[in-house]
């Protein structure tokens, strides 16, 4: 909680934090970005952010991406205050309306990754504590069980099946509303 | 499309607003994973990593609930993501109400899956519990109480409950429940068919914003006492809570909407919401209000016994709530025409009126105009109607109203547009004043099947087949007739700039042809 004022305001958003990922690389974002992630935005306020952040969970592949989705999420957060006061209600819902799509294609167009970024991803923005990507990431995989069968799921990722036969049966029973 | 643009942007928020429903916080328990696992011989395709339990139960709470018990034999940790899943709609529709030999639902069965699935949730507890047993009339009020002691816990969010009918009289909801610091986190109570009866001193629920009483059986003072606890509330809606006379609203600082419909004994409405801006109301008759009317923004009245509503509205509404912005009215029984009046609706913008064909014959449609030169900025002009045969009669009789310039009208529709004279007469006159009209659609037929507004199905894509209002041959024929009245009388007058759109009776659902199952003599 920095003090109040626009002047500040500014200047904290043209700040720029550095994010180190677990292989040594640096990323060089504004703090605008950064701080989508609760994670981080507790270190900027605790000022523990000089010489950089080390991410040791989060490798340069999967930061670079991750990054990508916060600087997108961080421009539509901005442009959509900065709408809400400048437009008449009709123009402000067209370009709010205009963002929301554009969005929309950002993530159907960023979840279009293997399941192993994708589990990377989730692992990465459940550490950052990133809302955002964390539905949508995890979301992507809820909607992927959709009409599988149990066998093909555990083949998809890689679960090992430890119920026993009678009580694979007995949920089964349990949950056949579920299949009709 | 601005209301389009507005349903789009509401969806949109309503599936953000899911998914900030919760976060994860992730301990280091794993799920068993092939990626470390190669002694059944399996080559590796992609190693993936573990996902903490606690994920994988946040990635079930984003599935459907049934897709996330379909899903529960996969493995243990998806069976405990099962038992974890925070939203739970046991209803007819989600669990299946079979019939049994004796052609009833078996509702043995169905009660049988809601106490097992609640039971196996009650170590984990739900957020929403959507309970729905209407169906089940001679369900055991022990199962009941049993349900609502594992749902209501202190995690619960929101509580929808439709019990059987006979429950109104029966059922006592357990209110001490609720109120022993359960309910503080609860957002939404919809409650159908029992009694509710809160005390005096019983404590508050600090997050309800939405309650939702039907067919409750509740006072005046215990309303007023559940209010009074209720301080972040935004809507409250009550449908048939018949021991009502007199509605009190407390001084609730965040109530903005209001919906009172079918409370038969209701005489009155005093509130003192500061806020409220959206009201509805639907009953026999007129009752008292007492509101603070300058703000009301949304006003729907709906007066199924109240005769020449219409007329009531516009001589008295102007003076009683000036700030309205949209304003729906149903008359069913209109013995005058509409008076011309002096007061204005200054910031009306739309207005929807339903007429039903309980009018008195000789109604003049033309002076609903009366309305369109009381509202200086009405850009949207519905009405609904349904038609009663008229002859046309004379056409070089035509009235004229006097000009009235509609400066801000932009959109028009008419549903159940029939031939009567004064009709086709209302029509010219806003299509010769309303100088700034985007769209007029006259629709002959008023299908209230169709509630997204598409037009008949043998012409709309997006409608099923078959979908439309059933109409009987006298209708089919007055339909056509309207279809005439506006080649005859109304194209022509429509400007160029002006997108026309007709529609009549459909070629699939209308047809005048006699049924082919009918038996041939």
């Amino acid at each position: 909680m920095a003090s109040a004022g626009s002047g500040d305001e500014k200047a904290a958003a043209a700040a720029m934090i550095t994010l180190i990922s677990s292989d040594n690389e640096k990323f060089e974002v504004t703090e605008a970005t950064a701080t989508l992630s609760q994670t981080i935005r507790h270190m900027i306020e605790d000022g523990c952010t000089d010489g950089g952040v080390p991410l040791p969970n989060v490798t340069s592949k999967i930061l670079a991406r991750v990054i990508e989705y916060c600087k997108k999420h961080a421009t539509a957060a901005a442009g959509e205050e900065g709408s809400s006061s400048s437009f008449s209600d009709a123009a402000f819902l067209e370009v709010d309306r205009a963002f929301l799509e554009e969005l929309e294609e950002f993530d159907d167009a960023f979840l279009e990754v293997d399941r192993a970024t994708l589990f990377d991803l989730i692992l990465a923005a459940n550490y950052l504590d990133i809302k955002g990507l964390l539905n949508l990431t995890c979301q992507k995989v809820a909607d992927s069980v959709k009409g599988k069968t149990p066998e093909q799921i555990r083949e998809m990722y890689n679960i090992v099946n430890d119920l026993t036969p009678e009580e694979e049966a007995e949920i089964r029973r349990e949950t056949q509303w579920a299949f009709e | 499309m601005g209301m389009l643009a507005l349903k789009r942007l509401m969806s949109k928020q309503q599936r953000e607003r899911q998914h900030r429903r919760h976060k994860v916080q992730g301990r280091n328990k794993s799920i068993t994973s092939r990626s470390k696992a190669t002694k059944d011989g399996r080559r590796l395709r992609d190693p993936l990593p573990n996902l903490p339990e606690e994920i994988w139960y946040h990635i079930h709470s984003l599935m459907p609930m049934e897709d996330s018990a379909r899903t529960a034999c996969v493995s243990r940790t998806f069976l405990r993501s099962w038992r974890h899943h925070p939203y739970l709609i046991l209803s007819n529709r989600t669990l299946g109400l079979k019939q049994n030999a004796s052609g009833k639902g078996d509702v043995w069965a169905f009660t049988t899956k809601i106490d097992q699935i609640l039971k196996n949730h009650s170590a984990a507890g739900v957020k929403t519990l959507e309970l729905d047993v209407f169906e089940c009339r001679d369900l055991n009020a022990c199962y009941l109480s049993d349900w609502l002691q594992i749902a209501i816990t202190p995690k619960i969010e929101s509580l929808t409950l439709e019990l059987p009918s006979k429950y109104e009289e029966e059922y006592n909801f357990p209110c001490s429940l609720l109120f022993g610091g359960n309910g503080n986190l609860i957002r939404h109570l919809h409650l159908t068919y029992c009694a509710f009866r809160p005390k005096v001193g019983i404590g508050c629920l600090r997050s309800l914003t939405k309650l939702h009483l039907s067919h409750v059986h509740i006072s005046e003072e215990e309303l007023v006492c559940l209010l009074s606890n209720s301080l972040a509330l935004v809507q409250l809606e009550l449908n048939h809570c018949s021991e009502i006379i007199c509605l009190e609203i407390p001084c609730v600082q965040q109530l903005s909407c209001l919906t009172v419909s079918g409370c038969s004994m209701l005489q009155m409405i005093d509130s003192k919401a500061p806020n409220l801006s959206t009201f509805d109301f639907t009953g026999d008759n007129l009752v008292q209000f007492s509101l603070e009317s300058l703000q009301v923004k949304n006003l729907g009245m709906a007066c199924l016994k109240e005769i020449n509503f219409l007329n009531y509205s516009i001589t008295k509404l102007p003076y009683m709530v000036p700030n309205l912005e949209t304003l729906t009215l149903s008359s069913y029984n209109e013995m005058v025409n509409t008076p011309t009046i002096a007061a204005r609706f200054h910031h009306l913008n739309y207005l929807e009126i339903y007429l039903d064909a309980c009018l008195f014959p000789e109604y003049d449609f033309l002076s609903l105009g009366s309305f369109l030169d009381a509202s200086p900025v009405l850009e949207t002009f519905i009405l609904s109607f349904d038609p009663v045969l008229e002859d046309f009669g004379d056409a070089s009789n035509m009235r004229q109203l006097p000009k009235h310039k509609y400066e801000s009208l932009k959109d028009v529709m008419i549903y159940g547009f029939c031939s009567a004279k004064s009709m086709v007469e209302l029509t010219c006159h806003i299509l010769e004043n309303a100088i700034s009209l985007e769209s007029i659609t006259l629709d002959t037929v008023n299908d209230w099947e169709d509630e997204e507004d598409l037009g008949r199905c043998s012409v709309a894509p997006a409608r099923k087949s078959g979908e439309c209002c059933y109409l009987d041959s006298v209708s089919i024929l007055e339909a056509n007739k309207g279809l005439m009245a506006i080649q005859k009388y109304i194209a022509a007058k429509v400007p160029s700039t002006v997108q026309l759109d007709v529609r009549g009776p459909c070629s699939r659902c209308h047809s005048l042809e006699p049924s082919r199952y009918e038996v041939k003599c």
